[in-house]
Order: C-alpha cells, then structure tokens, then sequence
C-alpha cells in the first residue's frame, strides 16, 4: 500500500512540475543529437524535444496501474520500461536513420575516393574535386561542394581538410583527407609513396565493405536452415500428441 | 531482370509482366545445363516421394504436388537468372580489361570501342554499338560515354570512362598509372563476386542437404511411431506432416531464391542519372 501511495505522490509532483521540466528539456536532450540532425542534414525541429515530452505525459497516466495489479515492482518496472520506450523512441528511430546514412557513406566513399585517384594521375587536388564534383554520389555532394568551396579560398589550410565530412566520425574518412592534404602540400616525390599507399589502403577498404555487404546478405539466407528443424520438431510434437490422445482413449 | 508484379486490379499491367518475364525465361533458359534442370525435378520429386511414403491422405498428397508443380517455374527462372547475369558480369570484365588494355596501346576511344566491340554481344553489344555509332556521327564524345554509363553506372565502368575522357581531351604522361588502378579494381571485383556466389551455392547445398536429413529423421521417426501400433487417429498427425512438407518446399524454394542476386551489385551503381 505504502509503495502504491509513493507512486501516486511522485505521479502528482510529476504532472505539478510540469512546466519547470518543460523549460530545461535542454537538460535530458541526448549529447549525440546535433550530430545526428547535421549526418542527416536536416535542421533540427525546435518543438522536437517538447514532442516527445508531450507524448511522455500522455502515457504516463499508465502509472495509475500499479493500483490495479498487486505485484506492485513487477508493475512498476514493466511501466518504467514503456515510458523510456516511448521517450526514447523518435531518439532511436532518428539514430538508426542516421546509421543507415553513415553506413551508405562507408559503402560510397571508397568509391568516389577511387575516383579522386584516378583524377589525381593528372591533375592537383584542388582541380581533381572540381572535376569529381559532377560525378559525386548524392549522400556526400553537399560536403564536397564545401570542400571544393574552402579549398578554393585557401588550399593548404588543413583545417579545410579534416572539416570535410567530420560529422560521420569515420577515421577512415579522415585518414583520406589527411593524404589529401600531403598530396597537395608537401612534394612531389614524397607525395608519389603517400598517393601508392593510399591506393592500396583505399583497395583494402573498399574490398572490405564489398565483403561485409556480402556476407551479411548471405547470412539472412543461412537462418533458412532452421526450417526443417523447426518442421521436424513439430511433426515430434504432433506425433507425440497423437500417441497421448490414444492412451488417454484406451484408458 | 524486372521483379514480378501481380495485381489483381490491374490485369493489363500483370499481362504484361508475366509475359516479360516468360519471355525472358525462353530466351535464357538455353543456359540451364541439363543436370541442374534435372537435380530442380529431383528436388520436387523427392518431396512427393515421401509425401508417399509418409502415407499422407490423397487431398494432402495433391495440394502438395500442385505446390511443387506451381513452384517449378520459379526454381528453373532462379536458375536461369543465376546464368544470365553471371554471363553479363563476366562479359562487362571481359570488355572493360580488354577495353583498358586496348586503350593503353593506342589511346583513342573510338578505336578501342571499335577494337572490343567483337568481344560483346547481347545488351552489351548494342549498347556499345549505340556508343560506336555516336562517336561516327561526330556527336560529342562525353555525352555519348554518358549515355553508355546511365547503361552501366558502376563505379569502374564510371572510373574508366571519366579517364579516357580526361585523357583524349587533355592528353596526359601518366594515365597508364590510373588504367593499373582500375585494371587492379577489376581483378578484385572479380575475385570478391565470384568468391561470394560460390559461398551462395555452398550455402544453397546446406540447406537442401538439411532439408533432405530433416525428411529422414521425420521418415525413421514415423516408421517408428508406426511399429509401437500406439496410434489410432491420424488426422492431426497427418496435418503436422502436410505443413512440414510445406515448409520442406519453402525451404528449397527460398533456398534456390538466394542464388538469384544481382552479379552486378546494385550499391555499386553509383553513376545513375539521380545520382549525378
């Protein structure tokens, strides 16, 4: 009785401190965020944080169950975790679209990179994205044309370099721009032994993210084998049951 | 190759996919080997086969064999899917390696098109032929190569083109470097698809092989049951066995299904018009 009686005041102090929670949102706001409205280069919804504050409060009227069912911990665990889900849940979704994104980006990069070694054969840094810019994939164009934008104005400014793309948190990413930085600042012999080994670091990456692409679709395929297995235990089961049913009849 | 779409509310459009699609099955099916049409019929027949044996009633039996007899079509388009883009895949790296090494000899486009035109046939072909006969009518070259890309927009068909372009245009000392460079992409591009639809295969073994164990231990387990004379109704038995067999064929089904991937994979695309 006690514990319902706590929960009912904490339910009441909740709905009565409202407003305050309503003003320092900014305090429960997920660290990762920012990043994760800049990955998906889309501009952060002001009202969004209230939202999913406002659906909380809708479902929080649930807590009243624990008034309802006698496990009164089992109860209140079970509402705890729905009310986490459902706050947490626009956080979650925003971060798996955002996943999806950065693992598109990992499977391009590469690709493009390919192609800014090709170019590179005969031409400068700078000028090698200008020409790359027509043909960049369309989930990296915007970060290229500000590459493109800032190399312009001051091409050995490394800054420039490891800006490009920083939102995605790939080393990979930045160890590219680091060579391209060296390729457009430092000499000509020295820059031939970086340019080798970026080509075969650019090899095995995107050899890699081809392999993981193909392992991880034939793996869906491999869980196929289960089928049987499961139809052989239910043709046990039934047979079992079968066997059961004619004892019980007999007597 | 299209995926099939039926709906029953537009029968003009589902007309006209399922004849795209038996079209493209007569075309392709001269490159289904006889013993993989022949382990296909084995496949199906087995499961009949203990149908039979398991003693299902004859409703059971019949909606099993039409099942199987509904499915056929769809194992042999897998089939002839697997051949046909494997031979796509092998002829574009055939083109592009001899494209490359072409090239290298005697850098002009046209004359290496003109060069490893004989060594292509099918879409390829035409359009590498669409590409050729664009470049004698004096068009532009880059909008020509462009046209051929939107064709094959993965990313060392783009790669290539990009630098025979810079170099007819601009001329250069060094591109045999970047021809290396992509030759190189080939080689593994080619290592890494074939290595992988070998694993396809492997893994399409293992579980038609599951399947088959999972049938004999149902087969040791019901001439068991049968020797303890401990059973008197059978319906419910009978059910279970029908949805195994059931399941057995779906397994197959999906099974063969997994090898019908694309040689080309798609993410590679990335030189489609939407992308530029």
């Amino acid at each position: 009785m006690a514990q319902k009686i706590i929960v009912t005041v904490l339910l009441c102090l909740w709905i009565y401190l409202d407003q305050s929670i309503l003003l320092k949102l900014d305090f429960f706001q997920e660290k990762n965020l920012k990043n994760l409205w800049t990955i998906l280069d889309a501009q952060p919804r002001q009202d969004w944080l209230s939202l999913r504050y406002r659906r909380l409060q809708k479902f929080r009227i649930l807590l009243v169950a624990v008034w309802i069912f006698p496990q009164v911990y089992l109860t209140m665990a079970v509402l705890m975790a729905i009310l986490i889900l459902v706050y947490k849940y626009p956080y979650w979704q925003l971060k798996h679209r955002a996943q999806l994104q950065i693992n598109q980006v990992r499977y391009q990069f590469p690709i493009y990179l390919r192609q800014l070694q090709v170019l590179l054969q005969n031409n400068t840094v700078v000028k090698t994205i200008e020409l790359s810019i027509e043909y960049v994939p369309d989930v990296m164009r915007k970060d290229i044309l500000l590459l493109h934008q800032n190399l312009k104005e001051d091409p050995v400014n490394i800054n420039n370099y490891l800006a490009c793309m920083n939102q995605f948190n790939l080393p990979e990413i930045q160890r590219a721009m680091k060579w391209l930085y060296r390729y457009q600042s430092i000499g000509y012999q020295d820059a031939t032994r970086q340019f080798n080994r970026m080509i075969a670091s650019t090899s095995k990456w995107l050899r890699q993210a081809r392999l993981e692409h193909k392992a991880s679709s034939v793996q869906v395929y491999q869980w196929l084998g289960l089928l049987p297995l499961v139809g052989v235990t239910l043709v046990f089961l039934s047979a079992m049951m079968s066997v059961a049913l004619s004892l019980f009849e007999r007597g | 190759m299209r995926k099939l779409k039926i709906n029953p509310f537009n029968l003009k459009h589902s007309y006209v996919n399922i004849r795209d699609r038996v079209k493209y099955l007569l075309e392709n099916i001269k490159h289904i080997q006889l013993h993989e049409m022949l382990w296909i019929l084995l496949e199906l027949m087995i499961t009949l086969i203990f149908a039979f044996l398991f003693g299902l009633p004859w409703n059971y039996a019949f909606s099993l064999f039409l099942f199987s007899v509904f499915l056929t079509p769809w194992f042999i388009t897998y089939q002839v899917q697997w051949h046909a883009e494997e031979k796509s895949f092998f002829m574009l790296t055939d083109f592009l390696q001899q494209l490359i090494a072409t090239f290298k000899q005697h850098p002009k486009i046209f004359a290496s098109l003109n060069e490893c035109r004989d060594i292509t046939y099918g879409k390829l072909q035409v359009d590498v032929d669409v590409w050729i006969s664009g470049l004698e009518r004096g068009m532009n070259p880059k909008e020509q190569a462009q046209i051929f890309l939107q064709k094959w927009p993965h990313f060392i068909v783009g790669n290539l083109i990009h630098l025979m372009l810079a170099v007819e245009n601009y001329g250069t000392f060094n591109y045999a470097e970047g021809l290396e460079i992509i030759q190189d992409d080939i080689e593994d591009w080619l290592e890494d698809t074939y290595l992988f639809k070998q694993q396809q295969v492997s893994t399409r073994f293992r579980i038609q092989l599951l399947s088959l164990v999972s049938l004999g231990i149902a087969w040791i387990s019901h001439r068991m049951l049968f020797k303890t004379e401990m059973i008197e109704t059978l319906d419910f038995y009978s059910f279970s066995l029908f949805i195994f067999m059931i399941l057995i064929l779906l397994t197959l089904f999906f099974a063969q299904k997994s090898i019908s991937g694309a040689w080309i994979e798609p993410r590679e695309m990335i030189w489609r018009k939407k992308s530029s």
